[in-house]
Parts: structure tokens; C-alpha cells; sequence
């Protein structure tokens, strides 16, 4: 199933560990979330992956093949830094880039016909992109990286400098792109596009991998047997109650009903809470706390920091 | 190969399709133009504005002899004194007065008054005029003969003939200052091109930088294939402007002479101008002003007389060596800078060799075969220009396939350099750059 597969990629620049030993392997077809601080390493592996950068030691592969020069022409790259040549006309970029990655110009222009229709760029043709603004800009650069139609994307925060509604767009048109069966890997510090998009995640943090594995795998690994409950009845004896053999973690008292967190521990199950608790009034609603790819990433960087 | 010549054509096209290119292939050849034709047409102005000299001769028989004198025509003025014209010059009609003294015979001495600047050539035409007259007077006194004076007075004129050191006849005196001009043009024209191109080059990978595009590209290819691209793509706009400054410069210059100076064009044949100096009566011919004007009229000659074969492909290889070794110190360094404004301190550095020869012009012109104009032709970073100024007095075949050799040995050194720089510091941002920055990346494997 995986489709690319880095292993035990290293890389140091001038007495630095940019990149430690990190292995990472990506399925077919799937977003693929690369998480991590500022300066963790994330940028080198995505330019190791687009042989921007060589390795210096550790292999990857792409359906069991090793990573080749003519690779580059089923990658496309999103880069952080966004950039283009200003003074040149956007239709003609577009057309030089695409024939850098391999492509004629015929299927270029047809290609770049459909996705000015999607992300709904108008008046573009015979524009500088010095002339365009910021947002379309954006767009620009987004085409520049899928018009060549590559097999494998790789989108570094793709959605800044959009407003909610292109980025929403953007969002879309990535999904789209997914279901036509395009790898795409994703690398971004907005937890919650991370949360819609991806399949499986790695956090990279100091130049190590220090978490990998399907996106809902990881959250249900971070439960820590906590619920929430939402009740209507006697709520002060039923805290009292409960506070014998269960931890509150939170809990919020309104009129009519109340809501609370709490942990188990041991030997006790959801259901014992759900029979102590119907003694004392109703249950409106009990969920387990799953934590979010926020407080994961936070939870699991400062613990790294402080291990350190 | 591919890839290269896209990025080849991308250089080539947007910077040839560029108002800053037009501009500068008409303003360039205006401006070679004007050079050579302003001074001759202010000349031609000057030729046809005619000065009145007044002659006020107080000996009553010297300010007869006085003819009129290229653009100088003289009246002998009477009954007026200096001090009355000098309260009323401007409206005497006159544009300076000879004053030609009673006691000339004793004092030698006579003055031209005037509010303008008084050519030599005047001062000059005079004097002999006044000197010859006066030996003649004094001749005549100490009872010489007029026919005896006529018979000794011999007019001399000094031929030069220059050999080569295998004994054969040149025809130097003509065409040294041809040559010196050319040496001169050449040499400026290499120096300008391979200085602006250079820089070209260096703000055209700054420019890719701080733009963040070339993160985009160096996913697609690879930085030594950009470099050879953009390289070779300036280099080619260079040719282009070069073959457009000639070109363009030809035809207006063509076309002034056939405007502005029909006369300058066709001159008097030689023998032609032999005979009219021989009949004139007056056998002493007295031509001053004419050295200038035969300068004037090499001018244009050097236009027709040149081996222009050569000096093309002279100038057509010498620039691409020469840009090729330029252009490869300044991708390098381009390709460590993130921004425009950090690039002045390090053009001066690197373009001093280029000043250097420029400055050193003039000893290389004066004595092409010398030290100097050798050593300069054996270094690389000076051969260009030293070799451009020295084509035309001719140089060894050894010496040119030494310097030929050097060059080629340093261009490559200089695009290893450049795609090692390449490779290390594209994508390097917010790095103070200084050498030891430059020998770390050279060291690094």
C-alpha cells in the first residue's frame, strides 16, 4: 500500500541536523499531514522529496522504485515562500513552468482553461502577475503547481494569504484532486484543515519524527478516558457522588442542566457512569473526549521540550 | 539540453521584448553617432561663420600681405584707433582688430584684440605672415636680392615612413590615430558590454531569489541548468544589442556623411591637392588648420578603413570569454544575495580589473607591444580590453593564444565557481554574506 517510502532520511547543513533519521511512508491516493514546529525540519524533507536537496544518507521511494531525476516531472510543489516572475505575463508562466515539468503547450492552455474556471480567475490572459492581486496571485501559484497534472503534490501552507471563501475553494479543488486519485501531502500549522483533509499524519519536531499513523488512529491513541456528559437532575449530591471515584476534570452548571468532563480510572467503565448517573437525574448526551490535532500537537511538543 | 534551452529562451525573450533593451539599441547608437558626428558638425559650423579682423597698420605696408585666412576674412581699417573700436566693439562689425605696431621693426611684436577665444590657428597664420615679410624686408636692406631671397627660400616638409621590423613599408603616419581610435573604441565597447552584462547577469539571479521563485524552479530543474540558461540567454541579448549598436551606428553615421558632410566624404583626391599647392603663386604653402581638419576626415575614413572582419570576431569572442568569466563570479555571488541592495559592494570589487584596464588605456595605445599591454593581455580578468586595444596595432599569434588560452581556462574556473554557488545557496536567505562565506562553500563537498 505505501506508495512513498522515506527512510531514514538524514540531512545536516553546516554543523546542523536539519533532518534525524526520519522515516515516513505515504499510501496512494491519500493527504498526508506533515506537522512540526517552526524550523523542525519539515521544509527540508519536502525539498529532499522534490530533489531540490539530496540526502545524506537514508533512500526514497516511489512505488518501490528509487527517487529519479525524471521524477521531478509527477511532482508538483507548493513552496511556503510563494513567488513568480512579476514582469511576465501569467498565461506565459504558466506555460514555461509546465513545459519545465515536461508539458506541451497545447495541453497546457487546456489545462490552464479548466482551472481558471474552477478557482474563478477572470481577466487574467494578458495580465503581468505584478498586476494581479494578492489572493489571485495565490491562485497563480496554486495552478503553477497542478497543471502539469502530477501524480504527487506537496502543498506547504497552502491556504494562507486566502480569504475563508477561496480558501474553502481550495479546499474543495484539493479533495477533488484527491478523489482523482492524486498523493497529496500537506504541510501546514492550521490544525484544523489538517483535521478536515488528512488521512494520516507525521509530526516532525527538532529535526525527529517523533509521531506517525492514520489521523483518527492517533486522536483515539490520545483519548484518556474522559467523557462528557451533559445532565438534568441532581446535580450537587450527584457531584459529591461521583467525586469519590471519578476525577472531574471540568464541569459547567446552568439552569436547567449541567455539563461535566470526567476520567476514569481504574477498573471502571462508561457504563458504570452511565448507571451512577441515571440514580440522580437524565442523561442528555455522553461522548467520549477525543482530543484535537491541536491540543495533540501542543500536548506532544512541549512535552518533547521539556523532556529535552 | 532541453530544459536549458527554456530557460535560454525565457532570458533571451523577456529580456529582448523589454522597453529598458529598445531603448538602449537606439539611444546607444545615437549616442556613438553623436560622438563622432557633433564635433565635426559644430566644426562645419564654425567653417561657415566668417570673422572680420580688423588690421590697423601703422607701418602702412605689412597689413597688406595679411590674405584672407580660412574663415578669417581682414580689412585694413584707417583713421581709427584700438582704444575708439574697444569703446564701440559691439557695434564696429568687427570680431577682433590686428593691431600691427609702427616700431614692429624693433619690438617684433604685434596683438590681436578680442572679446572671444582666438584660435591658434590665426595666431599662427599671422605670425608667419608678419615674420615672413619682415625677414624679407630685412633681407632686402642688407642688400640681398629679391630674387636671391626668392631662390634660398626653401620650404621643407617632413615626410614619415614607418617599416615593420622585417623591413616592410607600413603606411603608419595615416593610420596611427585610425588605429588609436579603433584601439580606443574597442576597447570601451568590450569594457561596457562585459560590465553591463555582467551585472545583468548578477541582478537577474538576485532577482529570481527575491522574488522566492527559484524554489519553484529548482523543483523542476537543476541550479546549474538555470545558470547555464540564464547565462548563455544574457549573453546572446549582449550579442544582439552589440550586432544593433553596430548596425544602427552605421546607418546614421552613413547617412550624416551623405547629409551633413558631402565634402568631408569625398575630399580631394591626393595628387589633385599636390597640383593647386605647386601653381599657387605664393610657393610657401601654409596649411596650420588643415592637421586638424585631415584628423576630421580620418575620422570617418577610419570607418571604411578598418579590417572589420576581424575586429567583429575579435570582439565577438573576446566579449564571450570575457562575460562568460564575469557573468560566472557574478551568478556566484548573485546566487548567495537575497536582495538588489547588497549587491554594490561587491560589483566595485569584482569590476576593478575591467576599471584597471581602462584606466590603463592610454600606456597600452601608446606602446601596444610594451609590458604593460603584454601583461594585461596575459591576465584574464584584463585580457578583453587589453587584447580589443591592442588588435588593431597587431599583436604576435603566440600572445594571442596565450591570452586565448588563459581565458578559456579562467571561464571555466569561473562557472565552476558559479555552480558551486549555485548549488549551495539558492535557497539560503537572511545570510550576511562576506568571503569567508564564499571559501566555506567552496570547501564544502
Amino acid at each position: 500500500m505505501t506508495y512513498i517510502c522515506a527512510q531514514n532520511i538524514s540531512k545536516e547543513f553546516a554543523n546542523t541536523k536539519a533532518l534525524n533519521n526520519v522515516s515516513v511512508s505515504i499510501a496512494e491516493g491519500e493527504i498526508f499531514g506533515l506537522l512540526g514546529p517552526n524550523g523542525a525540519g519539515k521544509t527540508t524533507f519536502i525539498r529532499i522529496l522534490n530533489q531540490i536537496f539530496t540526502a545524506d544518507s537514508g533512500s526514497i521511494t516511489i512505488n518501490s522504485q528509487s527517487l529519479a531525476a525524471a521524477d521531478v516531472h509527477r511532482m508538483g510543489y507548493l513552496p511556503e515562500e510563494r513567488g513568480l516572475y512579476k514582469k511576465m505575463k501569467v498565461a506565459e508562466q504558466i506555460y514555461y513552468f509546465a513545459a519545465l515539468k515536461g508539458m506541451s503547450r497545447h495541453n497546457a492552455q487546456h489545462e490552464l482553461n479548466l482551472w481558471t474556471e474552477r478557482l474563478q480567475i477572470q481577466n487574467w490572459e494578458h495580465k503581468k502577475v505584478e498586476e494581479l492581486s494578492k489572493g489571485m496571485q495565490q491562485k497563480i501559484q496554486f495552478i503553477v503547481s497542478v497543471i502539469h497534472k502530477p501524480k504527487i503534490l506537496v502543498l506547504d501552507e497552502p491556504f494562507s494569504g486566502f480569504d475563508p471563501v477561496n480558501a474553502q475553494r481550495l479546499k474543495e479543488e484539493i479533495l477533488r484532486l484527491k478523489a482523482e486519485g492524486m498523493t497529496i501531502i500537506l504541510s501546514t500549522h492550521n490544525m484544523n484543515s489538517v483535521e478536515e483533509l488528512c488521512n494520516s499524519i507525521a509530526l516532525i519536531h527538532k529535526s525527529e519524527k517523533i509521531l506517525e499513523g492514520n489521523l483518527a488512529h492517533i486522536k483515539q491513541s490520545f483519548a484518556k478516558n474522559q467523557y462528557r456528559i451533559r445532565f438534568s437532575g441532581y446535580v450537587d449530591t450527584l457531584m459529591l457522588s461521583l467525586n469519590t471515584s471519578y476525577k472531574i476534570i471540568e464541569q459547567h452548571k446552568e439552569d436547567e442542566q449541567s455539563e461535566f468532563v470526567l476520567e476514569l480510572l481504574d477498573n471502571s467503565s462508561a457504563n458504570d457512569v452511565i448507571r451512577h448517573c441515571t440514580q440522580f437525574g437524565a442523561i442528555v448526551s455522553f461522548s467520549q473526549v477525543i482530543p484535537d490535532m491541536h491540543s495533540i500537537f501542543i500536548d506532544l511538543v512541549s512535552r518533547e521540550q521539556t523532556n529535552k | 539540453m532541453n530544459i536549458i534551452s527554456l530557460i535560454f529562451k525565457r532570458e533571451f525573450t523577456s529580456r529582448i521584448q523589454k522597453t529598458s533593451f529598445i531603448v538602449m539599441s537606439i539611444v546607444g547608437p545615437l549616442l556613438i553617432a553623436a560622438m563622432l558626428i557633433v564635433p565635426l558638425w559644430l566644426q562645419k559650423i564654425e567653417k561657415n561663420q566668417i570673422h572680420t579682423v580688423a588690421i590697423i597698420d601703422e607701418t602702412h605696408i605689412l597689413g597688406e600681405t595679411i590674405k584672407d585666412f580660412e574663415n578669417y576674412h581682414f580689412t585694413i581699417v584707417t583713421e581709427v584707433t584700438v582704444e575708439e573700436i574697444r569703446k564701440d566693439f559691439e557695434n564696429s562689425g568687427f570680431d577682433a582688430v590686428l593691431f600691427i605696431p609702427g616700431n614692429i621693426f624693433a619690438s617684433n611684436t604685434a596683438i590681436i584684440y578680442s572679446n572671444v577665444w582666438i584660435d591658434n590657428a590665426l595666431k599662427a597664420y599671422v605670425g608667419y605672415v608678419l615674420r615672413r615679410d619682415l625677414e624679407y624686408m630685412a633681407l632686402i636692406k642688407e642688400n640681398v636680392s629679391p630674387e636671391t631671397i626668392k631662390r634660398v627660400r626653401t620650404p621643407v616638409s617632413i615626410g614619415v615612413q614607418k617599416w615593420t621590423s622585417d623591413g616592410e613599408y607600413i603606411d603608419e603616419e595615416s593610420s596611427l590615430t585610425k588605429k588609436s581610435i579603433m584601439a580606443v573604441a574597442a576597447a570601451l565597447m568590450i569594457y561596457f558590454f562585459i560590465f553591463m552584462y555582467g551585472v545583468l547577469v548578477l541582478r537577474g539571479v538576485i532577482e529570481e531569489k527575491s522574488n522566492r521563485v527559484v524554489e519553484v524552479i529548482v523543483s523542476s530543474v537543476k541550479p546549474i541548468q538555470l545558470m547555464v540558461g540564464k547565462i548563455l540567454g544574457i549573453c546572446l541579448v549582449g550579442l544582439v544589442q552589440f550586432v544593433l549598436w553596430i548596425a544602427l551606428s552605421f546607418a546614421i553615421v552613413t547617412a550624416a556623411q551623405k547629409l551633413i558632410f558631402p565634402e568631408i566624404y569625398n575630399p580631394t583626391p591626393l595628387p589633385e591637392l599636390a597640383q593647386t599647392l605647386e601653381s599657387s603663386t605664393n610657393a610657401v604653402q601654409f596649411t596650420p588648420n588643415t592637421v586638424q581638419y585631415d584628423y576630421v576626415i580620418d575620422l570617418f575614413q577610419t570607418l571604411d578603413g578598418v579590417n572589420w572582419g576581424v575586429m567583429f570576431a575579435a570582439f565577438f569572442f573576446f566579449f564571450i570569454v570575457g562575460y562568460l568569466l564575469y557573468g560566472g563570479i557574478f551568478a556566484g555571488i548573485g546566487a548567495l544575495l537575497d536582495h538588489d541592495s547588497d549587491t554594490q559592494q561587491f560589483i566595485i570589487p569584482v569590476s576593478l580589473p575591467l576599471i584597471l584596464s581602462i584606466v590603463l588605456l592610454n600606456s597600452i595605445i601608446v606602446n601596444p607591444t610594451g609590458v604593460v599591454a603584454q601583461w594585461l593581455s596575459f591576465i584574464p580578468f584584463t585580457a578583453p580590453i587589453a587584447m580589443m586595444a591592442r588588435l588593431p596595432f597587431g599583436v604576435p599569434y603566440w600572445q594571442v593564444l596565450l591570452s586565448v588560452f588563459t581565458l578559456l581556462l579562467s571561464c571555466v574556473a569561473s562557472m565552476f565557481f558559479a555552480a558551486r554557488m549555485y548549488k549551495s545557496g539558492l535557497l539560503m536567505y537572511g545570510k550576511k554574506v562576506k568571503l569567508s562565506t564564499i571559501f566555506t562553500i567552496m570547501k564544502q563537498k
